[in-house]
């Protein structure tokens, strides 16, 4: 009872209105301390963790010691052959999986932006390969290219293309291409949805102003369509080179690195080394140098977008 | 907006539509097909699919496999619960930065931005060592935390684009009104975002149910997710049943693509208008 009548006296202010009477700033950064504190253990300390891990000779299958090697993992990495194959390996495969993909989702949006029967419809069936795992994806393409059950072979069979089924992946530029297929495959729809944003964004007003200017349907697209394409183009191929130089899922349950060393790019090749070979520090090593070239990649995006020619700029 | 392409007749659009469609569906349709069909319909050359052996034998087969069926609950289970700890932790990290005046909160956005591009490759080889001191290997709850912390950059940073889009009137009529400052946050700005909000809701849940690399390497017996139970599959079974194996990645593949299909609307705009730089 007398508890009560205390509170009733003298209210002691709960913790929403505690909350309510603070600094913006000192709630702001109270809000921000539950993610700030997922993020350290869970992101900043492993990133730091790897690093450290980089700067020391692990060989799990020798002995659990960390031995001191200084820039020395950097240093062999660079002379390594498998390294250096799978780097132009990775390289190849990024440029044909952002060449395929982008130049597909442009053409699927402006495809999509057309005006046709069913094209609410379309739109919506295009999403599927998104909710797709890229290991699911890589599983679909393994079984589309099989040699004894593959629908490719069967169609290309009963065309009378081939003279018998093939075996698609026993070479590796035909793995790298179907790879990268796939790739473009599972990304497209985000691609398509975003270039198809932009596009329906553009002012009318462009081009009515352009075809007073005396500009057919060529011209327009040409001097209206593209220019104003240009920045998510540029975002979307950065984006998605991104995507290729992180890419391991879809190569795991698709080729399995094979044929022989085929397709193993950077991602798997830290892969094998840290869970196969177990050489922690090499594999740190690898893993920090592909994260920095894709941070570096990453970060020019918005620079690259930035520096619109001022001659093309008439939405500004 | 009117055709960017009018020198296409709508014949040529038609076709290339279809060719499209085509090209989206295939790969699924062709699994979809040998996972109701018996394996040696497809293999003999050419295939022959006969309409009255389709049959959901393989399904139910699959679904009687208490490995599957186990693989198919956790991840069910981790990506329910990521979807809701990141929707949590998201919106009360994306509330500060989109809308209060918070010290630093460029860094925090650059930071969040960076964040994003870190490949799960690097962040797995410590993480072992991480969730073994923990004692959270091969654990759904060790499996929830990581998915959390490698999604909420992309899950802060869409959210924050929905936030900012509410008018600052809006937010003080509450406050006027009595409601706390948390109040504003729940009773206006995330009723107000509905729509973002569930898409950034369902691009976690999937996030989390497609994702691979984690669960092969923090989980052995106890917490196999869906996507590690499917890629064990593929390179063991050779020699059994492939209508199996076909079923099981239909299986897989479904929950994630019923859920994009139901929610299409808001997952358009929400990808369009969240993932914006």
């Amino acid at each position: 009872m007398r508890t009560t009548l205390t509170e009733r006296t003298e209210p002691r202010p709960s913790l929403s209105q505690r909350l309510d009477r603070m600094g913006e700033a000192r709630f702001g950064l109270l809000l921000l301390i539950p993610t700030a504190l997922v993020l350290l253990v869970f992101l900043a300390l492993p990133l730091a963790y790897a690093a450290a891990m980089s700067l020391f000779r692990i060989e799990l299958t020798v002995s659990p010691a960390w031995r001191w090697a200084g820039p020395g993992n950097y240093i062999s990495l660079l002379g390594e052959r498998a390294v250096r194959e799978s780097l132009a390996r990775t390289l190849a495969f990024a440029a044909l999986t952002v060449g395929s993909s982008v130049s597909l989702a442009l053409g699927a949006a402006l495809l999509l932006n057309e005006p046709f029967r069913g094209r609410g419809f379309a739109r919506v069936l295009v999403l599927l390969p998104w909710a797709v795992a890229p290991v699911v994806a890589g599983v679909l393409w393994r079984y589309l290219f099989h040699s004894n059950y593959g629908l490719v072979n069967a169609l290309l069979y009963q065309a009378g293309l081939i003279p018998a089924y093939r075996v698609w992946f026993d070479s590796a530029p035909v793995a790298i291409l179907i790879a990268a297929l796939a790739t473009a495959w599972k990304t497209l729809p985000f691609l398509a949805l975003i270039i198809l944003a932009r596009l329906q964004s553009i002012p009318e007003a462009l081009y009515r102003a352009a075809r007073m200017d005396g500009a057919g349907a060529v011209a327009r697209f040409r001097h209206v369509t593209l220019p104003q394409l240009r920045g998510i183009l540029i975002f979307a191929v950065v984006m998605q080179t991104i995507v290729a130089l992180q890419s391991f899922d879809l190569i795991f349950t698709l080729t399995r690195g094979g044929p022989g060393q085929g397709t193993v790019l950077l991602s798997y090749l830290v892969f094998i080394n840290a869970f196969e070979r177990l050489s922690l520090g090499t594999a740190a090593a690898m893993a920090a140098l592909l994260t920095l070239l894709i941070v570096l990649l990453g970060g020019l995006t918005p620079l690259l977008i930035a520096r619109r020619p001022r001659r093309e700029r008439q939405d500004g | 907006m009117a055709s960017a392409m009018p020198w296409l007749r709508p014949g040529a659009v038609y076709a290339l539509v279809a060719l499209l469609l085509l090209w989206t569906v295939a790969p699924v349709a062709w699994i979809a097909t040998m996972s109701v069909q018996p394996e040696i319909n497809y293999v003999s050359v050419p295939p022959r699919l006969r309409v009255e052996q389709t049959s959901l034998r393989w399904y139910a087969a699959t679904l009687a496999e208490p490995e599957f069926v186990a693989a198919l609950r956790t991840s069910t289970i981790v990506a329910t619960a990521t979807m809701l700890l990141c929707v949590t932790l998201g919106a009360l990290t994306a509330y500060p930065l989109a809308r209060l005046n918070v010290p630093h909160r460029n860094l925090y956005l650059t930071l969040s931005v960076t964040a994003r591009m870190v490949p799960a490759m690097i962040l797995i080889i410590p993480m072992f060592l991480i969730l073994r001191g923990l004692r959270l290997l091969d654990s759904h709850l060790g499996l929830i935390i990581v998915y959390t912390a490698f999604l909420l950059p992309y899950v802060i940073w869409m959210l924050k684009n929905f936030f900012e889009q509410v008018p600052y009137a809006l937010e003080a009529a509450a406050r006027m009104d009595g409601c706390s400052r948390l109040g504003a946050l729940v009773r206006v700005i995330i009723p107000v975002t509905a729509p973002g909000v569930v898409a950034t809701a369902v691009f976690a849940f999937i996030g989390a149910w497609n994702e691979f690399l984690f669960g092969l390497i923090l989980s052995t017996r106890v917490a196999v997710p869906v996507t590690v139970k499917l890629s064990s599959l593929v390179s063991t079974t050779f020699h059994s049943d492939t209508s199996l194996v076909a079923a099981a990645g239909m299986l897989a593949l479904l929950p994630p693509v019923l859920l994009v299909f139901v929610l299409n609307r808001f997952i358009v705009r929400g990808l369009v208008e969240g993932m914006k730089y």
